[in-house]
């Protein structure tokens, strides 16, 4: 056993083989999916599979500017999906942040119910809010808006970003607070003096998780939207038709959908995974 | 600069029925260097974070240059603390650390700078200034802390076991550092630790607490000399002092084979108080190695070489070898015993300390 490798009794070798057959059998369809999407139209369903071919991007040009079913376009769908995430991102951090600050504080620590409690409303499953949702947006008139996403977005992303949140400020060790008070700071300038600064790391996690999510989304703005704030998930299955389906403009929109996310966490991702390299105490 | 008053001030905290500090009282002159020490659980970090402004002041009062500042938050007390563990904050650089008071205080920029930057010069900082605190070692965050509590300029230092983090060899160091650094700002400053060298060698004044209670507030040598019961006496001292119980007789206190002669004023206190036995106390280097014929006979345990000193530890004759303590004496004698072997002790009579077997006060 050495030191690299968790896997009791195996040679590392052994182990890092096993990843990449994991790794490897995670990434056939991905890669099948991105080849597929650059298959010019007639060879994209041959059996067996045609790998030689001159590769294309008629599929994400037709993709973006027709799209498929709907009267708008893919591109169209992709810019809603990113208006309804990113806002659905502010308003849970814009939540989150305080509630998680609220909860660290001595006076709520106490009822540690609440914070399990929070958590527990994640394993509420959304298809049942989804009727009630339906008819609440239909009396307001907000069915096919933005709001009518972000606002349940945010709720059912709220839980784990507190959480996370939440256990990123425990983390802080207390007297750095104290010392913060006794150096002369009021509440409001420990949370933006202190605070904030050493819980943007858990910020950008709880962020990327809300935006997966919210990105991905399928049931809510299946059932909430028409046309003009319809997301990109919906817009990909109306490739799928009456009479076929259209595999180089799903397989093209589906790129397109996943590229933005991957592109976001292999950015942020040092920022995610490391957190901040504490100094703060000893 | 500021004189510090504790005024019988107490803290409970919820659910305790017994105070973690109770009725504390003590005056803390101006420029003076204060120890509070004691066990863990004995209430001398709660009474430091009484001053600060960090826990709630239940009963009493803490004056600060004659003002009550019980009910006031911290940052109207113009006291600086240093932490166990430094605090520093994370995200900024050392300069930004030592400044963040002022900065809060709104002084001016280029003021700013130019107090951080003596302060630096002060504390051997100036190469670090835009560092920051997780690319320091120990002893470097450790005079950050200090840094920041000094570029502040205020009326207390506090101190909770500010050395407790670093080496031994550094901790000796910085130990003499701060009690320079203290003397030449002349500023008030309570210092906790559990450390009763750390307490003897820094402090004006030694303030011991157990279980919530004052002690003995006294200067080092009177502490060490003079201690007012059981407890102190066992706490002050290195290794601790060896407590015994005695049986009376005439003239002194039995100890195995002989008896250690007492001053005229133990023995009539103890017959006042009708006492048959007393708890008799005397430090390691009260004794001194003795020829066969007179002092205690002690069988050898251990013998711990530290080079200058040697240290024996051993029992009476008649003790159980696992139930009773061993008694500790430094030796200084060129020809050390090994174990198992007989020695006798003396006893310098004159460094002999009696105490009350039931309430531990000191008897004369």
């Amino acid at each position: 056993m050495t030191t690299h490798s968790n896997f009791s009794g195996l040679p590392r070798y052994a182990g890092r083989s096993l990843l990449w057959l994991a790794l490897l059998l995670a990434m056939v369809p991905i890669v099948f999916l991105v080849i597929t999407s650059l298959k010019p139209e007639g060879v994209t369903r041959t059996v067996p599979p045609t790998w030689l071919f001159d590769p294309t991007i008629e599929n994400y040009s037709s993709v973006l500017s027709t799209g498929a079913g709907s009267s708008v376009t893919f591109g169209r769908l992709l810019f809603n999906s990113a208006a309804v995430s990113i806002g659905a991102v502010i308003l849970t951090i814009a939540v989150a942040v305080p509630a998680a600050y609220a909860l660290t504080l001595k006076e709520f620590r106490r009822s540690k119910g609440v914070s399990s409690w929070i958590l527990s409303t994640y394993m509420f499953p959304p298809i049942v809010a989804v009727i009630p949702l339906f008819i609440i947006a239909g009396n307001i008139g907000a069915i096919d808006t933005y709001p009518v996403l972000i606002i349940p977005y945010a709720a059912f992303n709220l839980p784990i970003a507190i959480w996370i949140l939440r256990s990123s400020l425990e983390s802080i060790p207390i007297e750095v607070q104290e010392a913060a008070l006794v150096d002369g700071a009021n509440r409001r300038q420990i949370v933006w003096h202190i605070l904030t600064p050493l819980l943007m790391p858990a910020v950008a996690t709880a962020g990327i998780i809300s935006l997966i999510l919210s990105w991905n989304e399928f049931l809510l703005a299946l059932s909430l939207t028409r046309a003009a704030a319809k997301t990109s998930p919906v817009g990909v299955q109306e490739f799928t038709g009456l009479y076929g389906t259209q595999w180089g403009n799903l397989t093209a929109a589906s790129c397109m959908i996943a590229a933005p996310i991957v592109v976001c966490v292999l950015v942020l991702r040092r920022r995610v995974v490391s957190g901040l390299a504490f100094g703060a105490v000893k | 600069m500021a004189a510090v008053q504790y005024v019988n001030a107490s803290r409970i905290f919820e659910g305790n029925q017994i105070p973690a500090v109770n009725q504390l009282d003590l005056d803390i002159a101006d420029g003076e260097f204060m120890v509070l020490v004691g066990p863990s659980g004995s209430g001398k970090s709660t009474a430091l974070r009484m001053m600060a402004g960090l826990e709630d002041v239940d009963e009493g009062e803490i004056r600060i240059g004659g003002q009550d500042v019980s009910q006031k938050p911290p940052k109207d007390r113009d006291i600086a603390m240093v932490f166990q563990n430094y605090a520093l904050y994370p995200h900024m650089t050392v300069a930004e650390n030592m400044g963040f008071a002022l900065k809060l205080q709104r002084v001016s920029k280029d003021e700013r700078n130019a107090k951080v930057r003596r302060a630096a010069e002060l504390l051997d900082l100036e190469a670090y200034l835009d560092r920051k605190p997780k690319a320091l070692s120990g002893g470097q965050r450790q005079r950050v802390a200090m840094g920041r509590a000094i570029v502040r300029e205020p009326s207390v230092f506090l101190m909770d076991e500010p050395l407790s983090n670093l080496d031994a060899k550094l901790r000796v160091e910085t130990r003499a550092n701060i009690a320079a650094l203290q003397a030449r700002l002349g500023t008030t400053t309570v210092y906790v630790t559990h450390d009763q060298v750390e307490a003897m060698t820094m402090g004006d004044r030694v303030a011991v607490l157990k279980a919530g209670v004052l002690q003995q507030v006294d200067a080092p040598r009177n502490l060490y000399a003079r201690p007012v019961n059981a407890f102190v006496a066992g706490f002050i001292g290195s290794p601790a002092m060896n407590l015994r119980s005695a049986a009376l007789t005439e003239s002194g206190a039995r100890l195995g084979n002989t008896v250690i002669p007492l001053s005229r004023t133990i023995i009539d206190a103890a017959r006042t108080a009708n006492l048959s036995s007393i708890t008799l106390g005397i430090r390691p280097e009260a004794f001194s190695l003795a020829s066969d014929e007179e002092g205690v006979r002690l069988t050898v345990d251990l013998v711990e070489e530290l080079g200058a000193d040697e240290y024996i530890y051993g029992r009476l004759g008649s003790d159980d070898p696992v139930a009773e303590k061993k008694f500790v004496v430094r030796a200084d004698g060129d020809v050390l015993p090994r174990i198992g072997d007989t020695i006798n002790v003396a006893v310098r009579p004159e460094q002999t300390h009696a105490f009350h077997p039931d309430t531990g006060l000191r008897l004369d």
